[in-house]
């Protein structure tokens, strides 16, 4: 139905008072139901002539959605990439942490250790000294072992029976020949000092001992000696 | 360090003891001492002095000492004095102990 027949229709009969099915009803019934029939059909084409933009646009915008879905589902496969990327970079972020934290453990720890390493080489350094002249006391007595262990055992078989002045006499003389034999030995030789413990002799000194040699040297005599000891003591 | 086992054993030769009284100070192990002895030692001691100990049945260390066998235990030790002050000991003697001459010094009198 066109548009301009409807005008004319609109103008012509709906304006007349008594076009309504009810008026016209009581006049005929067919026609008060055609006249119902041409209101009904006046008032749909009004309202489609309304709802064809609105269908267009709704059509447009169903494009428009469609349109705008295919870049949302776009984008959002970009952002799934991305997070995935990110995931990823998390995943290295912690681990290159934990290395970092590692690390930091160990140069803590290692710096701790160079602070005492460094102290020790400082402590140690005076202690070199020390060593060093010791290294050439012990090389000294190790050449001169031989000759003083065979004097040792000259004097604790031998010298016990005598005073301290012969025993100092006897020893000169056993080291002169010893050393005229070439055999090394100490130049002062003291059997207190091959034979002796230090912290043993002290203690017979601290249990009433005279601490001078002949007495130390009887002490060693006692305790050294194989045979048992016949102590001259009047 | 003798003194703390059993204590010292002061013995003199000639008593009618002695050698008992050794042969039990051998077994157990206590130190002895003989006092007195003169230019003269008493060859019962002989065993001892020359060290003839022998590793008898089941690896005990053992001596014979006058009639009898005895244990002989490591911790034994023997010493002797003389109280003579110029004694002269003949070779005999001289092979069996350690002379030791204890006599006074002037280092030790200063003291």
């Amino acid at each position: 139905m066109s548009e301009a027949l409807l005008k004319r229709v609109r103008e012509k009969w709906f304006k007349m008072p008594d076009f309504n099915p009810k008026d016209v009803g009581q006049k005929s019934v067919p026609a008060g139901k055609l006249c119902d029939w041409a209101l009904a059909l006046s008032q749909y084409q009004s309202v489609n002539k309304n709802i064809i933009p609105k269908k267009e646009k709704a059509a447009e915008m169903d494009k428009f959605l469609k349109e705008q879905m295919a870049i949302l589902s776009k984008k959002l496969e970009e952002l799934r990439v991305v997070k995935e990327k990110v995931a990823e970079l998390v995943a290295n972020a912690n681990r290159l942490k934990a290395q970092k934290d590692e690390l930091e453990f160990r140069m803590n720890r290692d710096q701790a250790r160079m602070g005492r390493a460094e102290k020790l080489v400082v402590l140690l350094a005076d202690e070199a000294v020390r060593w060093k002249e010791t290294v050439e006391i012990l090389d000294k007595d190790i050449y001169e072992l031989v000759g003083n262990v065979f004097l040792s055992c000259a004097c604790i078989s031998y010298f016990g029976a005598f005073t301290g002045v012969y025993r100092k006499q006897l020893t000169d003389s056993w080291t002169l020949i010893s050393k005229e034999k070439k055999i090394p030995c100490s130049d002062t030789f003291n059997l207190v000092k091959v034979m002796g413990d230090p912290v043993v002799v002290r203690g017979w000194c601290i249990d009433g001992l005279p601490t001078d040699n002949t007495s130390c040297e009887n002490g060693i005599l006692t305790t050294k000696a194989e045979r048992w000891g016949l102590c001259i003591d009047p | 360090m003798y003194k703390k086992i059993g204590g010292l054993n002061i013995l003199k030769f000639g008593t009618k003891t002695f050698l008992r009284s050794i042969s039990a100070a051998v077994n157990n192990g206590f130190p002895v001492l003989v006092e007195d002895v003169l230019e003269y030692v008493d060859p019962g001691l002989d065993p001892i002095l020359m060290h003839s100990e022998f590793m008898g049945e089941g690896g005990i260390k053992q001596i014979k000492l006058g009639e009898s066998t005895q244990d002989y235990d490591d911790n034994f030790k023997l010493f002797m004095t003389s109280k003579l002050p110029n004694p002269h000991y003949p070779p005999e003697v001289c092979i069996k102990v350690t002379l030791i001459n204890f006599t006074v010094t002037f280092e030790g009198l200063e003291e």
